[in-house]
């Protein structure tokens, strides 16, 4: 499977139009974290969207957005054409993140919305992202993941809007691509370097996780 | 460069302002004092403190911008800096920082790098009416001035995060 450029309907729904934005218990807790402080820095991994901007810079932060997915897909294509597929060993994925890639000072960023964007990659890439956000971030910052239920084998990627303090619009956006699969477990090994992680379980069977730097 | 009012659908409305045309190419800085539309290639700085900069679908600029309004159809390496509002317009590339009163990305553009806003200059007040406000009414009135603009991230309520605390 490849990694085609995410659709030009990124954040419609299918159907069109804007799509319901819904309560997010973890967003919630992000957008307290951030009301608390002015002057943060704060990452948008899912690429650059008018109303995050919007409520990001509201409260006084600066907003670095960089879609991920359209960043490492020429990299991911380069060493695997076929892409990756869930269920097979990595052993060809790139171990390495790009230098110019989230290519900050370290503890300098306050909170990042990674929103599903590290399902998508291999095990090692994943991983260095990891290692790369543990050493950007403050300590005591606050991370933002979403994770497809474990069963899922291919979904699209999400485009994730905020639409208030309490509230996102959330759509796919663009074609299937493999999921990682990940549980509790997988996950708290995955974010083992971070202080503490909290789960809330959405309608959609989404799993979304604050993860605390 | 000529100056002559610049008619392209795409860019939209007609201005007088100069152009650099397609086929150019220019490396250096530019200065001035009129609106500006680029649909060449331009690797320089450019400054525009009191108009506004167009870069159109086929313009390429690699350098800094400060204007006071920015509107981008093509190409943008470099940082982009505004005192009223930068448009990125949908197929529109840019990488590079934006500050600006009103910075406007729409969907569809790709844009890889931070935004800032900038406070917008608040209007002179009048002077206060002589004795019609009770003084002690003031300090209130600043301090909910102050805090009126209230970061939409503050939310009323505790919030009551379910109690499933792991650590990794």
């Amino acid at each position: 499977m490849s990694f085609p450029p995410l659709p030009r309907t990124a954040g419609s729904p299918a159907g069109g139009g804007p799509s319901p934005a819904r309560r997010s218990h973890a967003f919630e807790q992000m957008s307290d974290y951030l009301g608390g402080f002015r002057g943060g820095q704060v990452v948008d991994l899912g690429g650059a969207q008018q109303s995050t901007i919007e409520f990001v810079t509201g409260c006084g932060h600066r907003l670095y957005a960089e879609n991920l997915l359209l960043t490492l897909g020429p990299l991911l294509e380069k060493a695997a054409p076929g892409g990756f597929a869930a269920d097979r060993a990595d052993d060809d994925a790139p171990a390495a993140l790009p230098a110019d890639c989230l290519a900050f000072p370290p503890s300098s960023v306050d909170a990042m919305l990674c929103w599903d964007r590290l399902q998508f990659l291999p095990e090692k890439l994943a991983s260095a992202l990891v290692d790369r956000i543990h050493r950007i971030m403050a300590p005591g910052g606050f991370l933002l993941a979403m994770f497809h239920p474990e069963q899922t084998p291919a979904a699209a990627p999400l485009c994730c809007r905020v639409a208030d303090a309490r509230h996102l619009h959330i759509a796919a956006a663009g074609a299937a691509r493999p999921l990682r699969p990940f549980n509790t477990r997988s996950i708290e090994r995955f974010f083992h370097k971070f202080e503490s992680l909290k789960f809330y379980l959405t309608r959609e069977n989404l799993q979304e996780v604050i993860v605390r730097r | 460069m000529s100056t002559y009012p610049t008619r392209t659908s795409d860019i939209g409305s007609v201005r007088a302002g100069a152009l650099i045309g397609k086929s150019l190419e220019i490396t250096g800085e530019i200065r001035g004092a009129e609106d500006l539309v680029i649909d060449g290639r331009l690797k320089g700085d450019v400054e525009l403190p009191e108009h506004r900069l167009t870069i159109g679908p086929s313009g390429v600029l690699h350098g800094k911008v400060r204007a006071r309004e920015i509107v981008v159809y093509g190409t943008v390496q470099g940082n982009l800096e505004a005192s009223e509002r930068v448009e990125i317009k949908k197929h529109a590339k840019v990488v590079g920082d934006l500050k600006a009163q009103r910075p406007v990305i729409e969907d569809e553009a790709y844009f890889k790098g931070n935004v800032e806003t900038i406070r917008a200059e608040a209007p002179k007040q009048p002077a206060p009416a002589p004795a019609q406000a009770a003084p002690a009414a003031q300090p209130s009135a600043a301090a909910a001035a102050a805090g009126g603009a209230s970061a939409p991230g503050q939310s009323s309520g505790a919030a009551a995060p379910r109690q499933e605390n792991r650590k990794g």
